[in-house]
């Protein structure tokens, strides 16, 4: 495992029940890049990416074999869920503001984490919301409701509430699908600061989105791994004819 | 079928390309028939004509730009996309060539060659044939057939070489014949110059397929 592999899957298999949604996957997932997780709707990619903060555990039928480590700490033995979750978020197709103010919605976690400080929490507010490019639309209304943003401010916002836990990775699950262009574009200048700072996997069925974002590019096809490179070359040169045909909108 | 508009698209443009090659090799037929038959009228047909080969490629590169812009293609679909751009280029400097050819015509109309021309007909025909089958092999995705044709164009180098070396003798045994020489040069130089583009399109069509820039 190379010492910036920040996760590592190594023959991962899940299954639902009969079913199995995940065959044989392996991959190492690298600190401080942009991981883009790309296929055909079925093809296990968002299974996968539930998979890194044991998202499926909350689904009784699935079994899982293999192994993931994140910090080459195995993730069902050796870390505790919550600090897992803590540390590996997770951002939602749609956005998911819960019914309180701005201000709240951010301090959510760190509360639930044990921090009371209004000060502290204060920050954390305010360091989160400028983390996710947000501070200066909604600084002097911290504490309107969160529901009363726009679509592409409130997807912001729960990226900043991610961030407000400081997590290490951010999983991301076709976060600009239910957004406009202009807050697409935004999400996606996001997505590049952030991995100055944080590991980012992100699932898109936009295959332009992931040409634009990612450092790597993983085609999923049947709940394989079909290709996993550079996105440079899975867009430019991929070896395989079936990522070539996917990407090219032959299929899919 | 997905995307039928698109592939409708691509083979839209391939055949245009095919035109353009056809129309850039008529030229330069065109061209070389003026000079051995010092028909001026021909040559000036030449000339005229080049507007129609220039105003081809800024139209196909424009249909290549929308294209990229309107279907946004990746990976094999981009690299054919930009090679077609790349190679109408190289078609049309062929077609400048054809040009040049017909003012060298224009010019040494009143004179008499210094030697008969048997070399350069023939390195005409050899870049006319070379040429269609680069741009065949390009519609055709055929790699394997561009590179064979890219290994032609050293019989077009070595012809040019004998026929300065040709050219030389003449010069030096008569300073008069130096100017007839040197048109005649160039007249080679140009058609040795058209192998050299045909060969850039074969690469092209080689980092189609492969995404590699071979020298081929």
């Amino acid at each position: 495992m190379d010492k910036t592999t920040k996760i590592n899957v190594k023959d991962l298999n899940l299954f639902y029940g009969d079913f199995q949604a995940l065959h044989n996957v392996s991959m190492d997932i690298r600190e401080k890049e942009v991981t883009a997780l790309i296929g055909p709707s079925g093809c296990g990619k968002s299974t996968f990416l539930r998979t890194l903060n044991r998202m499926n555990d909350l689904i009784d039928i699935v079994k899982i074999d293999g192994d993931i480590n994140y910090d080459d700490k195995d993730i069902y033995s050796q870390w505790d869920v919550i600090e897992l979750r803590k540390k590996v978020g997770m951002v939602f197709q749609k956005p998911n503001p819960f019914p309180m103010s701005i201000f709240d919605n951010i301090a959510y976690g760190p509360r639930t984490h044990g921090i009371k400080n209004k000060a502290i929490l204060s920050d954390i507010v305010e360091k989160s919301l400028q983390q996710a490019s947000l501070w200066e639309e909604v600084k002097d209304r911290l504490h309107k409701p969160a529901l009363g943003l726009s679509g592409g401010q409130q997807q912001r916002l729960c990226i900043a509430r991610v961030l407000a836990v400081e997590p290490d990775v951010v999983l991301m699950d076709e976060p600009t699908s239910a957004l406009d262009p202009i807050s697409t574009s935004r999400i996606e200048d996001l997505i590049d600061e952030l991995k100055q700072n944080y590991t980012i996997v992100i699932v898109t069925h936009n295959m332009q989105q992931a040409g634009r974002i990612s450092d790597k590019t993983a085609f999923f096809l049947h709940g394989k791994i079909e290709e996993f490179g550079p996105t440079d070359e899975i867009f430019f040169n991929p070896s395989s004819p079936k990522t070539e045909e996917y990407i090219s909108g032959k299929f899919g | 079928m997905i995307r039928q508009h698109y592939e409708d698209d691509l083979a839209e443009l391939s055949r245009e390309i095919m035109k353009m090659g056809l129309r850039v090799e008529e030229a330069m037929n065109k061209a070389v028939e003026s000079l051995k038959n010092k028909n001026v009228e021909l040559a000036q047909e030449v000339i005229d004509d080049d507007d129609i080969i220039d105003q081809m490629e800024k139209d196909l590169c424009d249909k290549g730009a929308l294209i990229i812009a309107r279907e946004q293609p990746v990976a094999g679909d981009l690299r054919h996309l930009i090679s077609a751009i790349k190679i109408i280029t190289d078609i049309e400097r062929i077609g400048d060539h054809a040009v040049h050819i017909a003012k060298a015509t224009i010019k040494m109309a009143d004179e008499e060659y210094i030697k008969p021309l048997v070399d350069i007909p023939r390195m005409a025909e050899m870049g006319c044939s070379m040429l269609s089958r680069a741009v065949a092999a390009y519609v055709e995705k055929d790699p394997k057939a561009a590179v064979d044709v890219a290994a032609s164009d050293e019989i077009l180098d070595n012809t040019h070489k004998q026929v300065v070396r040709e050219l030389l003798t003449y010069m030096m045994e008569d300073p008069h014949k130096i100017e007839g020489a040197m048109s005649l040069m160039y007249i080679s130089r140009f058609l040795e110059r058209t192998g050299d583009h045909v060969r850039n399109i074969c690469e092209w069509v080689v980092f189609a397929d492969t995404g590699e820039h071979e020298s081929l």
